[in-house]
């Protein structure tokens, strides 16, 4: 693959206007041609230009509407050819990324395609046209503008296909009022199948959602989905029709559709004949889905808008935590945007019919779902990913947290409620340094009032004689240096401090349970030989807790190797020292 | 952000931001547009994950910019008024997975452009 080329799905709507009144469009009163200046092949030209320029390459261009078949003969067929002869001239690049050449391809209502049957012929475009299942309800709600019915007209034009080679395919998109007529829906297939050019088995259902479709239709539950997906399968398994229905029909619920994306914005555009960019017909004119115009905007601005918005769009709900436990995160990615954000949902509307057709298709559950799970969190999801984060033991022995587990005696150097640095009026508990998922970074100045706490308990542990126990502060600079035999590279020591039972006890804690100590001078004593550019690290212990380690490490190998750096409760700092104006 | 800081709250939101270059591509807006946010939002947060820096406040995102990740050694952070978080990278023991579908579905209700005519 060149890895120069950013690879798109283009889709490109060269009219907004509409030779048929359905009843349910979603456009509603927008399926008028707009007023614009622009051409419709000056605009895909234009674009497909400025997209080349920033080595964006449409592998694919399909013409959607409005009704694409209501422009003229002339327009229609320069843009049929412009778009093949872009395959052409593109071939190679296309086709390096991994993609196949296509023919021009429209989606049309299939009721105008007389008037444009000679270009269609001349570059075998491929047509994918829309009816209503069962046959009945396709004249009750796809009409003209005068309400006139429309299936055999299109019915007539499909015959116009037979002749031709190229490819040609029908959809229907099942609602409620749909499903309820299912054995209607089951011989209706099978009609078109033997009666008209229309190989079925090459065909697609889509299943609704409610969405401006005027009240009129109403979507099926999901068990409703999942009754239909099975019915299907028991007329049409084993039959003429086998590969359909266990391909095609219900690929659009497979991971290879554009709803299976970890974000859509990064390859599917659409783009209007007035330069404007959605996402893609259903994001098409909504605000959260415009991407920005293409003769306005840079395309660097367009993709970025893109990616953004659809990120954005993502995150309206909050993750489903039972996309975690599901092991089909991998394919799924949680669904469309558009329809969770317009369901207030959080998860894929057909969820349940995906997991069947995947069961169906051997698609296993995730071997690593966690990691997955955890690779979406980091890249699509605002929650912190850290909780998602994996516990994987590489290592042929114990992990840390066992060890601890296994000896009692360790627990307080590791614990993490024990510590809290307090930074003016900012408390910060302290964990382990080697223990906690992520490194934390404060920014101390001369003017920063510093005070550890620390549980009264600790000087307790592991000592039989406390009055000699003190609180152990080991204070690092960013400065890396070279240590011992080994050789190892490692933060520089600065000081070590020892504060005895007996001061801490003669200090006024405003902490119940906690001692206090102030460090607000000790860290200025030593400022010096503190690094600036770099974050330097302070860390808190006992002087029995701090032995205990040595003697562990001592006596236990495993041990040893995994708590080869210091393990005690820790905050990494940058100091900044700087005579301000205003301090 | 170009002011010369005159507080230490300010000096500290300033190299807060500078810091952040080194782990995001960012421009000197996305460093305007960051600092502003955390000057105007004290409970405000920036979450950087592996492309996008999204802007958040009370664990509501507001905002966010594409920017991509260039340190190896983090899969995010978190940046607020008080902390600078790094969230060391998670080396995956499998292969992983693709990011997903090549083909457009399309499908709004009646409206679909089921095109696989195309497909990887």
């Amino acid at each position: 693959m060149n890895n120069n080329y950013k690879y798109i799905h283009l889709l490109y709507v060269p009219t907004m206007a509409c030779n048929m009144g359905c009843k349910y469009c979603y456009l509603e009163d927008n399926t008028k041609d707009e007023k614009t200046n622009y051409k419709a092949l000056d605009t895909l030209k234009f674009a497909i230009e400025k997209f080349k320029e920033s080595n964006v390459i449409p592998f694919n261009i399909s013409l959607h509407g409005g009704e694409v078949t209501t422009l003229s003969k002339k327009d229609f067929h320069d843009l049929i050819a412009y778009i093949s002869d872009y395959y052409q001239t593109n071939k190679e690049i296309i086709t390096n990324g991994g993609f196949k050449i296509g023919n021009p391809h429209i989606k049309t209502n299939l009721y105008n395609l007389e008037e444009h049957i000679d270009t269609i012929k001349e570059y075998n475009v491929s047509i994918s046209g829309s009816l209503d299942l069962p046959l009945l309800l396709h004249d009750e709600y796809r009409v003209t503008k005068n309400n006139q019915k429309t299936l055999t007209k299109i019915l007539d034009n499909i015959k116009l296909l037979e002749s031709i080679p190229n490819k040609k395919k029908v959809s229907a998109t099942i609602f409620k009022e749909h499903y309820k007529y299912l054995d209607q829906i089951v011989e209706d297939i099978k009609y078109l199948h033997k009666n008209t050019c229309l190989d079925m088995n090459d065909f697609n259902f889509m299943i609704g959602f409610d969405y401006n479709s005027n009240d009129i239709l109403h979507h099926m539950s999901e068990e409703e989905q999942v009754t239909f997906y099975k019915r299907m399968h028991q007329e049409f398994d084993g039959t003429d029709l086998d590969l359909g229905v266990n391909g095609p029909w219900f690929n659009e619920f497979g991971p290879e559709y554009c709803t299976n994306c970890d974000n859509c914005g990064e390859k599917f555009f659409l783009l209007e004949k007035n330069g404007d960019i959605y996402s893609c017909v259903r994001g098409q004119k909504h605000p959260d889905y415009y991407y920005g115009n293409i003769y306005k905007d840079t395309i660097q601005n367009i993709l970025d808008n893109a990616f953004n918005k659809i990120f954005l769009n993502h995150n309206k709900e909050p993750f489903n935590e039972e996309c975690l436990q599901c092991g089909y995160l991998y394919l799924c990615k949680t669904g469309c945007p558009f329809v969770k954000n317009t369901y207030k949902t959080n998860k894929s509307y057909t969820c349940k019919l995906q997991q069947e057709l995947y069961k169906d298709r051997n698609y296993l559950k995730d071997a690593y779902n966690e990691e997955s799970v955890y690779n979406y969190m980091i890249k699509m999801r605002t929650e912190n990913s850290e909780q998602y984060r994996p516990k994987v033991n590489n290592n042929d022995y114990p992990m840390l947290e066992e060890l601890i587990q296994n000896d009692p005696k360790l627990k307080y150097i590791y614990d993490d409620k024990s510590f809290i640095l307090k930074v003016d009026d900012v408390e910060y508990p302290l964990e382990s340094q080697i223990l906690k998922k992520g490194r934390d970074f404060i920014y101390l100045t001369p003017n920063s009032k510093i005070k550890i706490y620390m549980k009264k308990n600790m000087i307790e542990e592991e000592c039989d004689y406390p009055l000699n126990n003190a609180l152990y502060i080991m204070l690092l600079s960013g400065n890396m240096i070279t240590y011992g035999d080994e050789n190892r590279l490692k933060q520089q020591h600065v000081m070590t401090h020892q504060v005895y039972k007996g001061v801490l006890d003669q200090n006024t804690s405003d902490k119940e349970d906690y001692y206090v100590y102030d460090l607000t001078n000790l860290i200025k004593e030593y400022k010096n030989y503190l690094t600036m550019d770099t974050s330097n690290n302070i860390f808190f212990t006992t002087t029995s807790l701090r032995d205990y380690h040595y003697t562990k490490q001592k006596n236990n190998a495993y041990y040893h190797i995994q708590a080869i750096n210091l393990p005690f409760q820790n905050m990494e700092f940058y100091y900044i020292d700087k005579e301000l104006k205003n301090e | 952000m170009n002011k010369e800081p005159e507080t230490y709250e300010e000096l500290i939101r300033k190299k807060r931001c500078v810091d952040l270059t080194q782990h995001y591509n960012l421009t000197k807006d996305d460093l305007d547009l960051i600092y502003n946010f955390l000057e105007k939002n004290p409970d405000g947060m920036i979450l950087g994950s592996t492309n996008v820096l999204s802007f958040m406040v009370k664990n509501q995102i507001v905002y966010s910019i594409v920017s991509r990740c260039i340190n190896s050694s983090i899969d995010g952070l978190t940046l607020s008024k008080n902390y600078l978080r790094l969230k060391p990278h998670y080396t995956p023991s499998s292969g992983g997975h693709s990011s997903g579908g090549s083909s457009s579905n399309n499908n709004n209700n009646n409206n679909n452009n089921n095109n696989n005519n195309n497909n990887r």
